[in-house]
């Protein structure tokens, strides 16, 4: 089925182990039926909408400020070497 | 006629020159330790939002408008959704659907004319973190993640890898004189990726290779002359060649397939939820941009360089600056050896020359005293030597060197060098007239050179009655 295969490839992309599928092709589809009610509003002369009107990005001047607690960001990360952050490589050389 | 249709686009990836990076206040120093300018944000700690900083998006501002490009009114982000350690939140903060700017050109040089080439878009986006592979696992430097970093696209219009690399010395020459970027190769601050494909005339088969992160001209112009041989060979054998990406091997000279392990690419492009659309100020729209390359070249052209010599010029905005003021007062065959022979033969990298160790006005003061005779060319030559190898202006050595001798004391010498050569004045005296130069030869020297030879000349022809 489509949509399974859908779910598939995400999971794929963001590298995330599902172990039931049916779980989530069930729940994908209710939320897709949701959306499919917008296409039976008329909305010929309607521009894409992406943000709400009010919101606008506030630029930030261009000034450096240091971050107190750096080791604290190495909680997150699987494992820490020296001053590195280590991973998985994901890439292979042929 | 070649029987191959060849077509090759660029991207190029140009790190921008802020202090802080594109989303985050996090300083841009890639001389720091590892992992030393980073913070919850460009580490994609979650829960973060990005703020973007004003100046990288006034550079591609700036670089879009230098690069003769549209410019839309309003701005946005896009997400590119991709799962690799290199960008921890799981995206970059790219743009897609609108750029900076769109359908520009770069002038590039070709002989004695300025020709155009396509740019399809700017796009400003964040650079990812460094990575360092070893036995299956990557170490990663977040400094460099989260720098701004401009996309620079073109089509696929270059039929051959030299006209290519004219080109991206044209941009990256651009890109100096605006000051958005060093554009230091070396250190990754202007990377290039190349799409090829190469087809039998007429065919329309697409089978477009990449080739990822070339940071020097020659891995440019080398990695494509492999390409372009290889699938005409393999077209020749009627072997497929596969749409794919490819690493330069610098050692071995040939390029090498690339696998991502389990990795397709999808990047499911939205609009950034966290960044609103925004307005393009005015001001950096208005703003004047500095002289550029071509500005330049042309400028030396009309004062009778050939092109040759002025692209060498342009390849440092300080240099061709410098000279355009020093043609003010003089004419570039008076100039061009000292500037370009013996000026620069004491510079390593003329495109970081950035100061010499005089302005232009000594740099005038000297060519005048050269002009009147006061310094004799071979103690120019020293002057210049001097003040390049150890950083003195030459103003100070003018004084130094060429406090000429008064004429009583020239004469003096002239009378010494006379009684001492008394066979070679016989000689000039029975109509050798030539043989003046060695009394010449002598007196300067006698004078350590800081006497005008053609004074000397005149006070030996008079001693002598000769004229
Ligand atoms: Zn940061």
């Amino acid at each position: 089925m489509e949509l399974e295969k859908e779910v598939k490839r995400i999971s794929e992309l963001a590298r995330i182990k599902i172990e039931d599928y049916n779980y989530f092709v069930e729940n994908f589809l209710k939320i897709l039926n949701l959306f499919k009610k917008i296409n039976e509003l008329d909305l010929e002369n309607e521009k894409p909408f992406f943000y709400l009107e009010h919101l606008k990005t506030e630029l930030r001047k261009d000034e450096d400020i240091e971050f107190a607690d750096r080791e604290l960001l190495f909680l997150n990360s699987p494992e820490k070497k020296g001053n590195f952050f280590v991973a998985e490589s994901p890439i292979e050389l042929g | 006629m070649s029987e191959f249709d060849v077509k090759i686009g660029v991207e190029i990836h140009v790190q921008l020159k802020t202090k802080s990076k594109m989303f985050c206040s996090c300083k841009v120093d890639l001389k720091s330790e590892p992992n030393r300018n980073i913070c919850p944000i460009c580490t994609g700690q979650p829960g973060t939002l990005p703020t973007p900083n004003e100046k990288a998006v006034e550079y591609a501002v700036i670089v879009s408008r230098a690069l003769n490009s549209k410019i839309p009114d309003f701005l946005y982000f896009s997400r590119k959704n991709y799962f690799y350690p290199d960008l921890p939140k799981g995206y970059q903060i790219t743009q897609y659907g609108i750029s900076t700017g769109y359908n520009g050109s770069v002038p590039v040089i070709k002989d004695k004319e300025v020709i155009y080439f396509p740019i399809e878009r700017v796009n400003l986006e964040e650079e990812t973190a460094k990575s360092i592979y070893v036995d299956g696992k990557v170490f990663l430097d977040y400094n460099r993640c989260g720098i701004p970093l401009l996309e620079i696209v073109t089509p696929p219009v270059f039929d051959f890898p030299d006209i290519l690399i004219s080109f991206l010395k044209s941009l990256r020459r651009t890109l100096i004189y605006l000051g958005v970027s060093d554009c230091n190769m070396e250190e990754g601050e202007f990377r290039v990726d190349t799409n090829i494909s190469v087809n039998l005339k007429g065919a329309t088969l697409d089978s477009r290779v990449e080739i990822k992160n070339l940071n020097s001209f020659s891995a440019i112009k080398e990695s494509l002359e492999y390409e372009i041989r290889r699938q005409k060979e393999a077209i020749l054998n009627n072997a497929v060649v596969t749409r794919e990406t490819r690493l330069w091997d610098e050692v071995k000279k040939e390029t090498r397939a690339m696998r991502k392990k389990e990795f397709v690419e999808d990047y499911r492009y939205f609009p950034e939820p966290d960044l609103p659309p925004f307005e393009v100020k005015k001001e950096w729209l208005t703003k004047e941009l500095p002289l550029l390359p071509d500005y330049y070249f042309r400028e030396l052209i009309k004062k009778g360089a050939d092109s040759k010599e002025a692209e060498i010029i342009i390849s440092s905005p300080f240099l061709a600056d410098f000279t355009l003021k020093v043609l003010e007062k003089f004419s570039f065959q008076k100039v061009k050896g000292w500037i370009l022979t013996e000026i620069l033969q004491y510079v390593d990298d003329l495109e970081s020359l950035r100061e010499l160790p005089f302005s232009f006005t000594d740099f005038i003061l000297f060519l005048e005293n050269l002009e009147k005779g006061l310094i004799p060319r071979h103690i120019g030559q020293e002057i210049i030597r001097i003040s390049m190898t150890e950083k003195v202006n030459i103003s100070d050595l003018i004084k130094d060197k060429v406090e000429i001798k008064s004429a009583s004391e020239v004469d003096k010498v002239v009378e010494e060098v006379i009684r001492e050569n008394a066979s070679v004045v016989e000689k000039i005296r029975a109509g050798k007239v030539s043989a003046i130069s060695f009394l010449i030869g002598q007196t300067m020297s006698k004078l350590k050179g800081k006497a005008n030879p053609k004074e000397v000349k005149e006070i030996i022809e008079k001693k002598l009655n000769i004229k």
